[in-house]
């Protein structure tokens, strides 16, 4: 066994069994050369993506949105270019596109608790930005424990589980809650996803016909595409790739535009090393003078 | 009054309110979907206490690590301690604590970039282990491979530059052959969870209170 390990190996058997930190170094430096030097390849917008932005686009002012933010930081890269575009849609374009009506939004944070800084982070700032009024426009109900029962439990009470802001007051004192009572009251229900939460508003809101949409990480698009598929999701943002889509229908490219070429650069980087790979594999398995096992 | 420390009472209770919620579910009595609703919302209040109960086995299991002086783990316990106390305090110093200064710099300066940083590595893994274990080795995984690689030439720009059709196909291997295959999976889920959910009201599966 010893003297198999010390036996040189040919290219091919090199090739096959290729040392990792080779291709985290050739990571590294595709990922780096299109910030520096970027490719610009066109990004065509995915049917998942031109039905969310038509949904909200078709909704109407005062419309109530449900938004519940179950991702932390952790997701940022997947989730952050999607959830600025559809906040800049929000906030700006739709007031644009609507004589200046608004959507009524409540957010709640119901998977992670760390939904609370994303907010801070990336919710609350456009929101003031763009002049909605707190407790009017907006409210903000922070993190909620109880995942799947909790979702269920809002959809039938909203007052029940909602009874005071994050900040202590109670819901019958914020206009932007008025008249709001349970699912039937709801518009849409978006989440930003990264813990399987647009799952748990499928089943006990989207069941109801409530419509579902989505920002999520990539692992969660082909169980969510069941969901768009059978009409239970509206819309899919799906990680970095659906996040540019969303900016260049808003009409602010940003941080997902300039992703995507990192994106086609470091698929295309497998695809090669796959192919390398099966070269070698090929070659030790056909070509006698290489050692066939 | 052994009955009270063994598991009979535990079961009888999840058999009690499982039966609720489930009745409330299909038959629309208001007292029962009354209950029910209640039982929802102890629910999520018992989920907030969970929570709770987690910080303080957090607290305890590493206290316990430092004064035990556990090998390769106290001092761990130590910047766990400190980062806790000093996330905690400053978050209770302010009603609106997110809006803390030293709160807000906690977060943003170590949570954050730790856990972006942390995710950030998959890539790494996912890069080696793509090119190590996508083999073709029968044409099972020869069917895995092609899709994998026209799913990827789908999801970036690039696949689209190199041929126009590969989007096409890879947006056919997601509608069509994973759609049918996730509808399985959430079929077969279901009825598993049914069948789950049975044996836990009926008191057959215990596992969730020890066995």
């Amino acid at each position: 066994m010893g003297t198999e390990s010390k036996k040189p190996r040919s290219v091919w058997e090199r090739l096959e069994h290729m040392d990792p930190r080779i291709s985290y170094w050739l990571l590294i430096f595709v990922i780096v050369v299109p910030f520096l030097r970027p490719l610009g390849l066109p990004i065509s917008i995915s049917k998942e993506t031109q039905s969310f932005y038509n949904t909200l686009d078709a909704l109407r002012p005062g419309s109530v949105v449900l938004f519940d933010i179950s991702s932390g930081p952790a997701a940022y890269g997947e989730i952050g270019p999607g959830s600025i575009a559809m906040m800049e849609y929000v906030t700006v374009v739709y007031p644009g596109r609507h004589e200046g009506g608004r959507l009524r939004i409540a957010i709640v944070s119901g998977g992670e608790a760390e939904g609370a800084i994303m907010y801070e982070a990336y919710a609350r700032p456009r929101l003031e930005k763009a002049g909605f009024q707190y407790g009017a426009d907006y409210a903000w109900f922070g993190f909620i424990a109880g995942g799947e029962t909790m979702v269920a439990r809002l959809a039938d009470s909203i007052p029940s589980l909602l009874r005071n802001d994050f900040f202590g007051t109670t819901i019958d004192k914020l206009p932007v809650m008025k008249g709001v009572s349970n699912y039937k009251d709801v518009s849409v229900v978006i989440v930003w996803d990264s813990v399987d939460a647009t799952a748990w508003y499928v089943r006990h809101w989207g069941a109801k016909g409530v419509r579902v949409g989505t920002v999520c990480v990539a692992v969660e698009i082909p169980a969510y595409i069941t969901f768009y598929r059978s009409g239970e999701v509206f819309g899919i943002i799906g990680s970095s790739r659906g996040g540019a889509e969303l900016e260049l229908l808003v009409g602010k490219p940003g941080v997902g535009v300039a992703t995507t070429d990192t994106l086609s650069t470091s698929h295309l980087l497998v695809i090669i090393l796959i192919i390398v790979v099966h070269i070698g594999l090929l070659a030790r398995k056909y070509l006698p003078s290489t050692g066939k096992r | 009054m052994s009955w009270i420390r063994g598991k009979d009472v535990p079961v009888g209770i999840v058999f009690i309110c499982g039966l609720i919620v489930t009745v409330a579910y299909f038959i629309n009595v208001p007292a029962v979907v009354g209950v029910s609703e209640a039982i929802q919302t102890w629910a999520v209040v018992i989920a907030g206490f969970a929570i709770g109960l987690g910080v303080v086995n957090m607290v305890v299991f590493h206290s316990d690590s430092i004064r035990k002086r556990a090998s390769g783990q106290w001092p761990y316990s130590v910047v766990f301690l400190v980062i806790f106390v000093a996330q905690t305090v400053s978050g209770f110093f302010d009603l609106a604590a997110l809006k803390n200064p030293v709160y807000v710099w906690l977060y943003s300066n170590i949570f954050s970039p730790l856990a972006e940083a942390m995710y950030a590595i998959l890539g790494f893994f996912i890069v080696s282990a793509a090119y190590r274990a996508m083999r073709v080795r029968n044409i099972e995984t020869a069917f895995v491979l092609v899709s994998g690689l026209l799913v990827m030439l789908t999801n970036a720009p690039i696949g689209a530059a190199i041929w126009e059709g590969f989007p096409i196909l890879g947006k056919w291997i997601l509608d069509v052959p994973t759609t049918a295959g996730n509808r399985a999976i959430f079929i077969g889920t279901g009825i598993g969870t049914i069948l789950l959910g049975l044996r836990i009201l009926l008191g057959y599966e215990r596992g969730y209170i020890g066995g």
